[in-house]
């Protein structure tokens, strides 16, 4: 049976994709993922698997929604096409993004990484301990900072999620960050930094 | 530190402050050891919340990547026109709200008489028939196996996955978490790893976190503990609202695996359950 996915606009799948709602991974996948398998399939190169590509295509959609200069400016399904083509031209190791217009966010970025490789493992390690700090933490406090630095939402956000006052949140989010800072000093790995 | 010095920190990582300010906070940097240590820990904060997030970001997208392939949809991709989704006007939108408010108003009550008895039976149901003195079993097994291969005194992974679950073993559960999520992090396909850390959460009483671990194993095609992982994975639903369907899914399966040494635990289950509405 086919099945139809609801939704009312644009606008709302994008609230529901910064929210990194279920429900609007399926839809995109429902709407989209044939047209992407094809693009995959078009381009020739052995080795890019489709349903991974469009995985990677998600991740980095929340991510460019997510960032507080997003504006739309032309149909959520121009930027999901954009953000699979410079994937696909990553990873076949093309050089040339493609841009839509001059939506310079739709670029792919790479994080800064340390050169040394046994910086980049120290780093790495460093990450790791902080990722299990974190999920040490109360629940709330676990969502505050996911809410505040990866989301990037804003306190007023924030206040209506998590059903606090803004005021709250700020104080919150100090406190949960002290809690985690303390903690990930006190480590070995950080020894360094005290 | 102090609120203000920390956001001036955060401002500078993010790359928000005005140039003046960022070109003045640099000339700190250049004589100011204390803020250089400072910004480097508060740098590695940040980036490890975005890695936690990333994580979850892709085992949420992974979820719905997994629940569309058990659906058939990747097998269909091919032969079927993409589907639709559908955009409904405002006036559509108020008679479909309306009309599910007076439906939602007819069952409430039926509803909330079956959760009550629902909920309190599945507790009964988990109470029975979890079993953490097996995964502490399970867990011994797996540390006599793991030999210390550490090198002057610098722990291996093995050597990681073992203390984790020493400490495990030793009811010492916020430092197996941490060991293994580190673990996790690096290396993400670890079932071992993926296994323990949802019995911890089961442990804790956390089955959400629990079902997030246990659900992407429980399918795996090539792992041992996948049974296993299935056997909480349903317990855990149990604790859920509106998780008994989902429970009944993995007991049902569990129930018609012949190699499954619980398989006739799996049925009692299934006969605990209430009957599917």
């Amino acid at each position: 049976m086919r099945k139809t996915v609801v939704y009312h606009s644009d606008e709302a799948l994008l609230k529901d994709l910064r929210a990194a709602a279920p429900t609007a991974f399926e839809a995109l996948y429902r709407q989209y993922f044939r047209m992407v398998a094809k693009q995959v399939s078009d381009a020739g190169q052995a080795g890019v698997e489709a349903e991974d590509l469009f995985q990677e295509v998600l991740v980095v959609l929340v991510q460019k929604v997510r960032d507080p200069e997003f504006q739309l400016s032309a149909k959520l399904s121009t930027y999901l096409f954009a953000v699979s083509r410079n994937l696909l031209l990553k990873k076949t190791g093309k050089k040339t993004e493609l841009a839509v217009g001059d939506d310079t966010l739709l670029r792919l970025g790479g994080e800064q990484a340390p050169d040394d490789l046994a910086d980049l493992k120290n780093h790495e390690e460093q990450l790791n301990i902080v990722v299990g700090y974190l999920e040490l933490l109360e629940e709330d406090c676990n969502r505050l900072l996911n809410l505040t630095f990866y989301e990037k939402r804003s306190h007023s956000d924030i206040a209506g999620i998590m059903g606090y006052s803004e005021a709250f949140v700020k104080v919150k989010k100090h406190r949960c960050l002290t809690h985690l800072r303390n903690r990930v000093k006190a480590h070995p790995l950080f020894s360094r930094l005290q | 530190m102090n609120e203000q010095y920390i956001d001036t920190i955060h401002r500078y990582l993010t790359g928000v402050m005005e140039a003046a300010e960022h070109a003045a906070f640099e000339e700190e940097l250049k004589t100011n050891a204390t803020l250089r240590s400072d910004v480097e820990l508060e740098h590695v904060l940040l980036a490890g919340i975005d890695k936690a997030g990333e994580t979850q970001l892709r085992t949420n997208i992974g979820a719905v990547h997994q629940q569309l392939k058990a659906d058939g949809f990747f097998e269909s991709a091919g032969q079927e026109a993409p589907l639709r989704v559908s955009y409904v006007s405002g006036s559509t939108r108020i008679k479909q709200f309306i009309a599910i408010a007076a439906s939602l108003v007819v069952v409430a009550g039926a509803v909330w008489f079956f959760i009550q008895n629902g909920s309190t039976r599945n507790d009964a149901i988990f109470a029975n028939h979890y079993q953490p003195t097996e995964d502490l079993q399970r867990a011994q097994t797996i540390v006599t196996r793991l030999k210390s291969t550490g090198f002057a005194g610098i722990n291996t992974q093995p050597d990681s996955l073992r203390l984790a679950l020493q400490a495990y073993e030793a009811g010492q559960y916020d430092e197996a978490l941490a060991l293994l999520t580190a673990l996790g992090a690096a290396n993400p396909q670890n079932d071992t790893v993926q296994y323990f850390t949802g019995v911890i959460h089961i442990s804790q009483e956390r089955y959400a976190k629990a079902i997030d671990v246990l659900l992407p194993l429980s399918r795996s095609d090539t792992s041992a503990l996948r049974n296993n992982a299935l056997w909480n994975l349903g317990l855990c639903y149990l604790k859920m609202e509106n998780g008994e369907r989902d429970a009944r899914g993995v007991f049902t399966q569990l129930s018609q695996d012949n190699a499954y040494p619980k398989q006739r635990g799996a049925k009692a289950v299934l006969d605990q359950l209430l009957p599917e509405q």
